[in-house]
């Protein structure tokens, strides 16, 4: 039988490392995700994921099983997002990073070796997925998150509410406006434009 | 009848499931009759496609034993400072440790003639019931200012015997024992 995450974060608060680890092997790779959708920097991402998961470390001696874990969790990977965004905001910088899509050689050699596409399609692929990363980026930051956490991770919208510490009905709101703004944004880059769109 | 206004920002939440069978069998309903809204679900369920199309990355390899050796460091860090306030409190505990030697060896003796004297004095302070003033209820104390209290008195006046007549009283107010009386007079 699974055992459940509060019932792991019960046993890291007690010290058990092993534990712990558990932990980290179920949700790395989602809360990696997620914030490499939030920031669009791989490198980035990576450190603020092992920064969430040291957080969680350091309050695991605090951890009352109140509310799910995984929305404790995903609750901290935003704020981290959240303050970084900000950051960047505030210090206007543009990262080579952003220029630069993250492991676009090691990304693209993979494709290649994928010899059931042709190398034009694996190229257009790779700008396709650069456009809509970009066009995830132009959107609000609340919306960005609001539509990450539904898109990718599979939140359900009173989880959402509680990450993003609003109401149920604010989110079904931003995320019906992030959809639209969405829809609007993908037409202006060409994507989506008419239903014949790949998809 | 469900309208347009009202269905248009319910699809977000329709195309994710998120309201009660009821609500998502209303807006089906709509949708059958009306092509906009039909339209419009088909948009937002082909944007998520498209959000669909980026690739899911993965952590790198040292993602993992980097992480576990920062949680370590963590706990050692915590483990040291633990292990400093013990040591601060055994170091304030060989402070201390001089006065306790000297209450077990040297300062027996003292302590117990302290400890006899604090009885003595708790029991003697028990014991020792100070004399209360008398209560001051009578006219001349009661009185608040100074005149008040100048009313009160009496003035005398030393008269002999034989030609003791009538006694002299600045105020009638009060009969003091002190006042010469009929009985007086007659004698």
């Amino acid at each position: 039988m699974r055992t459940s995450d509060e019932e792991l974060m019960m046993k890291c608060r007690n010290g058990d490392m092993s534990a712990f680890e558990l932990l980290v092997m179920r949700y790395k790779d989602l809360i990696t995700n997620f914030i490499y959708r939030s920031i669009s920097d791989y490198h980035r991402a990576e450190d603020l994921a092992q920064e969430t998961f040291l957080r969680v470390f350091r309050s695991a001696a605090r951890y009352e099983p109140k509310c799910r874990f995984k929305n404790w969790l995903y609750l901290i990977a935003t704020n981290l997002c959240r303050n970084e965004i900000r950051d960047r905001k505030r210090r206007n910088t543009a990262y080579l990073d952003d220029l630069i899509p993250e492991n676009e050689d090691a990304s693209y050699l993979e494709l290649m070796q994928d010899v059931s596409q042709l190398p034009d399609e694996v190229y257009e692929k790779k700008e396709r997925q650069i456009i809509i990363q970009q066009t995830i980026d132009r959107l609000p930051e609340n919306q960005r998150l609001a539509l990450l956490l539904v898109s990718y991770q599979n939140l359900r919208y009173d989880e959402i509410a509680e990450v993003l510490e609003c109401s149920v009905s604010a989110v079904k709101s931003l995320i019906h406006r992030a959809r639209q703004n969405m829809k609007t944004l993908l037409i202006e880059v060409g994507i989506g434009e008419s239903s014949h769109a790949k998809v | 009848m469900l309208k347009c206004e009202n269905v248009h920002p319910q699809l977000s939440a329709y195309v994710d499931r998120e309201m009660p069978l009821w609500t998502i069998r209303l807006i089906q309903w709509h949708l059958k009759r009306c092509s906009s809204c039909a339209y419009e679900a088909m948009r937002i369920r082909q944007t998520d496609k498209i959000l669909h199309q980026l690739d899911s990355v993965k952590t790198s390899d040292n993602f993992l034993p980097d992480l576990m050796r920062r949680a370590a460091a963590i706990t050692v860090i915590e483990r040291e400072q633990i292990s400093a306030i013990r040591r601060i409190l055994r170091r304030l505990e060989s402070s201390f440790a001089w006065l306790r030697y000297s209450f077990r060896t040297r300062m027996r003796p003292y302590a117990v003639v302290a400890s006899l004297a604090l009885i003595a004095s708790v029991v003697s302070l028990t014991l020792y019931q100070p004399r209360l003033p008398l209560p001051a209820n009578d006219a001349l104390t009661l009185a608040q200012t100074p005149s008040e209290k100048q009313a009160l008195l009496v003035e005398f006046e030393i008269v002999p015997i034989n030609q003791f007549s009538k006694p002299h009283l600045s105020s009638n107010r009060r009969t003091s024992p002190f006042i010469p009386t009929d009985q007086g007079k007659e004698k």
